[in-house]
């Protein structure tokens, strides 16, 4: 067990350092010198030499870069180009909120997908089933904030049951708070559920298919029983793993459709952060964000070994 | 002369009757949803390709008079927060937004194509650089790397879809590195080293005609995805930059107007998702036929 998880730790690793070689090098991507954009065009060339040696653009890549690793470890991702706060302190603020929004959409995703995947597993080729599919087609074509804004025109706007916009914390109130993220989770889970519903409706009709399925069903058993005790489990592992992959599309999601619901989280963040072109507080952002599907997907690896102990390797 | 008349369920009816409709192409456009969807991907091609023939109105012409209005003779679809006739913005949208989906795709293909012949065939270290690299990529959640990137090269549509592009490269990359590891183990393709010829033209002549099915349905599969996320960073302010619109920037200016003129917002938001749905369509469709082909070896 240990050893496993050992395997997965070092997997990860190795991505996330891939991952901030990534983030690092896209500041030389920006176009012009940095030096330059700082200073000012009407800078001497003294002054923009000055920067280039605050800045250490003077030094190689790779030693820029094992600088800013080290920080970054230490947990210091520099100083936000717009208003000097720390990017950590800056991620931290934010970081709630778009946790938040991910759960809550996950849990709207695990609710649209389980009954709708069983429902069409139950039988494949039927009415049930294509209409489903049908529902599926369409949702994973839909523009995530374009249905956020269909969310807001019909229960915020004609009938006014939800908040249109805005966020309030846990210490508001359980609440306040859950009328705030309902229709942003629902907008962000109805995307999110598409490929846990594929998923299930395969793995469990492929269950339904064995020999011990056709016992439990000759014995008299009801479909929901045999769907609840005797098959689900089989079919979970998959059904697991789509929901662990689920969490990159949800985070690039919520960018979008946090701006749609005014939510301050980590995507309103990229949106400012886009206009004022602060370098950064983006690479803050793209670390974190996959900090947590590091995350996700190692939570994904020890549920196989709670589910299927024998078959994970 | 005599005719034969073969029994109705011999072997060779049977055969016959499959090289008949044995070719992908027939399994497909034996769907009706996959005939409409191309059908629907026909249509947009035409519109963006003869916007300005058919738009009745110059899409930035504005008419300050009439704003907010609801659909007329004059303008079909109503007009927008400074007048301007929403159907040709529509229609001229479908330009800019394909045009853009077409240049991110090509981007993924571009690199994710040749990079996975080359890890594919070769395997070895560069596989393993090439793969932990994709894995990386795939990592990081899509929109928020495409986000980074666009806002580093700076604002602009071609931007972001370059962007866009790298995002989605690993996906062409790990397709086409799978079906090349398959194909390399074939029999002809070891005749073809046998034989003297170089690599090159082994994985130009031998292995890409027969990795090439799996590359058109991931390029209709990406290309729903880039629509996505052309509207969506349009959406964010990244993509097209005023006075030309593209359907995402249209409806991040409508937001505004949600209330007075809901119209504004529905409509581009139908065109992309009847988009996306008809590039899926023909996709799946694909792929499904593909995948029978394969399960029923003839």
């Amino acid at each position: 067990m240990i050893a496993y998880f050992g395997k997965r730790l070092l997997g990860a690793a190795v991505v996330l350092f891939v991952v901030s070689v990534i983030t690092f090098g896209l500041a030389l991507l920006i176009p012009g010198d940095p030096a330059i954009h700082i200073a000012g065009e009407h800078a001497t060339r003294e002054e923009i030499a000055a920067v280039r040696a605050e800045l250490g653009l003077d030094r190689p890549f790779p030693v820029r870069y094992l600088d800013w690793a080290t920080a970054a470890i230490r947990g210091d991702l520099g100083t936000s180009l717009y208003n000097s706060e720390p990017v950590t302190e800056i991620l931290a603020a934010r970081l709630p909120v778009t946790l938040s929004l991910a759960l809550a959409a996950m849990a709207v995703a695990v609710l649209i997908s389980l009954p709708l995947g069983t429902l069409s597993a139950l039988r494949p080729g039927g009415v049930l089933d294509r209409a489903i599919s049908a529902v599926t087609a369409l949702a994973v074509a839909t523009p995530s904030f374009w249905l956020g804004l269909l969310l807001i025109l019909v229960f915020a706007i004609t009938f006014p049951v939800f908040p249109a916009t805005g966020y309030r914390p846990l210490s508001d109130g359980l609440g306040a708070y859950a009328a705030h993220l309902a229709l942003p989770a629902i907008t962000l889970g109805v995307a999110a559920a598409v490929e846990p519903t594929r998923q299930l409706r395969a793995a469990l009709a492929d269950v339904l298919d064995t020999d011990y399925i056709r016992t439990a069903r000759a014995k008299g058993l009801l479909p929901v029983t045999i769907v609840r005790k005797h098959a689900i489990r089989n079919a979970a592992v998959p059904y697991v793993t789509v929901i662990g992959l689920e969490t990159g599309q949800l985070l690039g999601g919520a960018v979008v459709v946090e701006t749609v619901f005014g939510l301050p989280g980590l995507g309103t963040l990229a949106e400012i952060t886009v206009t004022r072109q602060d370098l950064p507080v983006l690479q803050g952002i793209v670390l974190a964000a996959t900090l947590v599907v590091i995350a996700a997907n190692l939570a994904v690896d020890l549920a196989y070994r709670w589910l299927a102990p024998g078959e994970a390797g | 002369m005599k005719t034969v008349t073969l029994p109705p369920d011999t072997a060779l009816r049977r055969l016959m009757r499959r090289r008949r409709d044995d070719s992908l192409w027939s399994r497909l456009l034996r769907r009706r949803d996959v005939v409409l969807a191309l059908a629907v991907l026909g249509a947009l091609a035409l519109v963006a390709l003869l916007a300005p023939v058919i738009a009745p109105h110059d899409p930035v012409d504005q008419d300050l008079l009439h704003r907010l209005e609801g659909p007329s003779a004059a303008h079909w679809l109503g007009t927008d927060e400074s007048g301007r006739d929403v159907l040709s913005r529509l229609l001229y949208g479908t330009r800019v937004s394909l045009g853009a989906s077409l240049l991110a795709v090509a981007v993924a293909a571009g690199l994710g194509v040749p990079l996975g012949l080359l890890a594919g065939y070769l395997g070895g270290a560069l596989d393993l650089a090439l793969s932990r690299v994709a894995d990386a990529v795939l990592s990081i959640p899509g929109l928020v790397l495409a986000i980074a990137i666009a806002t580093a090269l700076g604002p602009s549509l071609t931007n972001a879809m370059l962007a866009v592009g790298v995002v989605y490269a690993p996906g062409f990359y790990r397709v086409v590195r799978g079906s090349t590891i398959t194909v390399r183990g074939q029999t002809y393709v070891h005749a073809a080293i046998v034989t003297g010829c170089s690599t090159w033209r082994i994985i130009g002549r031998h292995v890409l005609p027969n990795v090439g099915t799996p590359i058109i349905v991931k390029v209709f599969l990406t290309f729903g995805y880039a629509i996505l996320a052309e509207a969506g960073l349009s959406f964010l302010g990244l993509g097209v930059q005023p006075p030309l619109a593209s359907w995402g920037s249209m409806l991040k200016r409508a937001v505004r107007y949600l209330e007075q003129a809901p119209a504004l917002v529905i409509l581009p938001g139908l065109v992309i998702l009847i988009a996306v749905l008809a590039f899926n369509t023909v996709g799946d469709g694909l792929r499904d036929a593909l995948a029978r082909r394969d399960r029923e070896p003839s």
